[in-house]
């Protein structure tokens, strides 16, 4: 799985958001499971922020609140709270082997948006 | 000949409905009565009273039910208030007990509720998620090292249930913490009601208590729940006893948002790569003019859609378009339940296991109210 997967992801979720198919945005939950080349490969640092600035868009704010954790250099997880009550969970991650993938959700007031993310395995 | 006489605790409106019929359908039980506290609400036993009558058998006053001989099972569903008072009488009468979950509405409650089930020595199990198919194929990838070690867990339950209502513009939830009151008609909390499967799941598959927890509420679908200042989501971020991250989303998010039952699944993030666990696979896909879903009509006590007797009184259909190749077993649970009884091993939860989740979730309601860390050790 590319990370250029998420920018088409964001595109197509942000045209059914602006056609009202699911309402008010509410809540996301973002789960990315991405390829390292190498276990010298950067870390996966920004990689939640870069989702964090797609949902805003989404939620029409940047967010008021962060938790984030960071158990290993090669994952972050992510907590996001928005100041009209909109929330999110984030996590993103590398690996240099098995499978990839990850899953989305986007919860609306009138409905909710899926995705799952169908990557290789190395 | 069946070998356990069961009571059930409860009535219609309460998860009793299913329970009772799982421990009917097995060959090992005899489900003898129905019983509860007196004094109960009018509307309470009478709905009590329709599910005895349902299943042709008598309603008894607990105290009573329980002096009937060789009566050795309590399948308990009383109002989650209730619990503590309720569990503790039944164990204190020696009484293996199949519990509803969450255990109980207050960390003391439950705690009492695991002392007496110390003192009895019998099996306690409380419902969960441990025993379906898809959370055993989870727990098995961990255990025989398919997945390797884990970095992160992610555990959803949303609940495609219930009519959608407006909730008012710019509405903001400002979360008050847990004043112990779970028992409302139209609606429930969530994150309580919800939030607990996953609760439970993060801690069983991993073998590990929470360490810390922060969390957000929100009030994102229903009006109703607006109303009652309860939560209709939660989200939590908890930290295990390794320090590994473990995330919850839990809700109800409306009959229309997802073709079968609501996003219910497992995310491991781990050594080996990127794990997930569904209810809702294996299973065909299904488009017709015969599979499309039509607004179910409102029932005016259950807009949620959360009990079988009244999606039953307003002849809601099934969703089709999504269907199992291997459909669910709705009896897995209590028939794990007797195994553990008859074999001695110990339940995949257990009242004790049960206390703690009904901790974690409490300390979800006091994070979210002061948005901080709150901690469990």
């Amino acid at each position: 799985m590319k990370f250029d997967e998420w920018d088409q992801l964001a595109a197509a979720v942000s045209r059914s958001v602006q056609a009202g198919d699911i309402g008010t945005p509410r809540a996301a939950r973002i789960t990315l499971h991405l390829f390292r080349e190498s276990e010298e490969s950067d870390a996966v640092s920004g990689l939640t922020e870069y989702v964090v600035e797609s949902a805003s868009q989404w939620f029409g704010a940047e967010p008021s609140a962060r938790w984030p954790t960071t158990p290993d250099e090669h994952v972050e997880v992510v907590m996001v709270k928005w100041p009209n009550g909109a929330s999110a969970l984030i996590s993103a991650s590398q690996g240099t082997r098995g499978r990839l993938g990850g899953d989305f959700a986007l919860l609306g007031s009138r409905g909710s948006i899926y995705h799952r993310f169908e990557g290789s395995g190395n | 000949m069946p070998g356990h006489k069961v009571i059930g605790i409860g009535g219609n409106r309460t998860h009793l409905e299913g329970y009772i019929r799982a421990f009917a359908a097995d060959p090992r039980c005899d489900v003898v009565a129905i019983a509860d506290e007196p004094g109960l609400p009018e509307y309470r036993e009478d709905l009590n009273r329709t599910l005895a009558s349902e299943l042709d058998l008598p309603y008894l006053e607990l105290d009573d039910a329980l002096q009937i001989d060789g009566v050795d099972i309590i399948c308990a569903c009383p109002d989650v208030e209730r619990r503590g008072r309720v569990l503790t009488r039944c164990l204190e009468a020696g009484m293996h007990i199949y519990m509803d979950k969450p255990l109980a509405g207050a960390g003391d409650d439950a705690w009492k509720i695991v002392e007496a089930a110390r003192r009895a020595g019998t099996v306690t199990q409380v419902f969960s998620q441990a025993n379906t198919s898809w959370a055993q194929s989870a727990r098995s990838a961990i255990d025989n090292g398919e997945t390797g070690s884990l970095l992160a867990v992610h555990c959803d339950m949303l609940m495609a249930k219930g009519h959608l209502s407006d909730v008012p513009e710019g509405f903001v939830r400002q979360e008050r913490g847990s004043d112990s009151r779970f028992t409302f008609v139209e609606a429930k909390r969530e994150l309580f009601d919800m939030g607990v499967y996953p609760v439970s799941l993060a801690t069983w598959l991993t073998g590990q208590r929470v360490r810390s927890v922060q969390a957000i509420t929100g009030n994102y679908f229903f009006a109703e729940h607006a109303e009652l200042d309860i939560e209709d989501f939660g989200a939590m971020l908890l930290t295990l006893e390794d320090g590994t991250p473990a995330t919850i989303m839990a809700g109800r998010t409306g009959i229309h948002s997802h073709p079968m039952m609501g996003q219910q699944q497992v995310s491991l993030i781990a050594e080996n790569g990127y794990f997930r666990f569904s209810d809702d696979e294996p299973r065909i896909e299904v488009y017709s003019q015969e599979t499309v879903f039509d607004n179910p009509k409102r029932h005016e006590f259950d807009p949620m859609m959360m009990w079988a007797s009244t999606r039953r009184d307003v002849q809601q259909a099934d969703k089709k378009s999504w269907q199992l190749l291997s459909p669910a077993d709705s009896t897995a649970d209590v028939r794990a339940f007797l195994d553990c009884i008859e074999s001695g091993a110990r339940p995949q939860i257990t009242a004790e296991d049960a206390a703690h989740h009904v901790e974690v979730l409490m300390a979800g309601y006091e994070s979210a109210k002061t948005e901080k860390l709150i901690s469990l050790e």
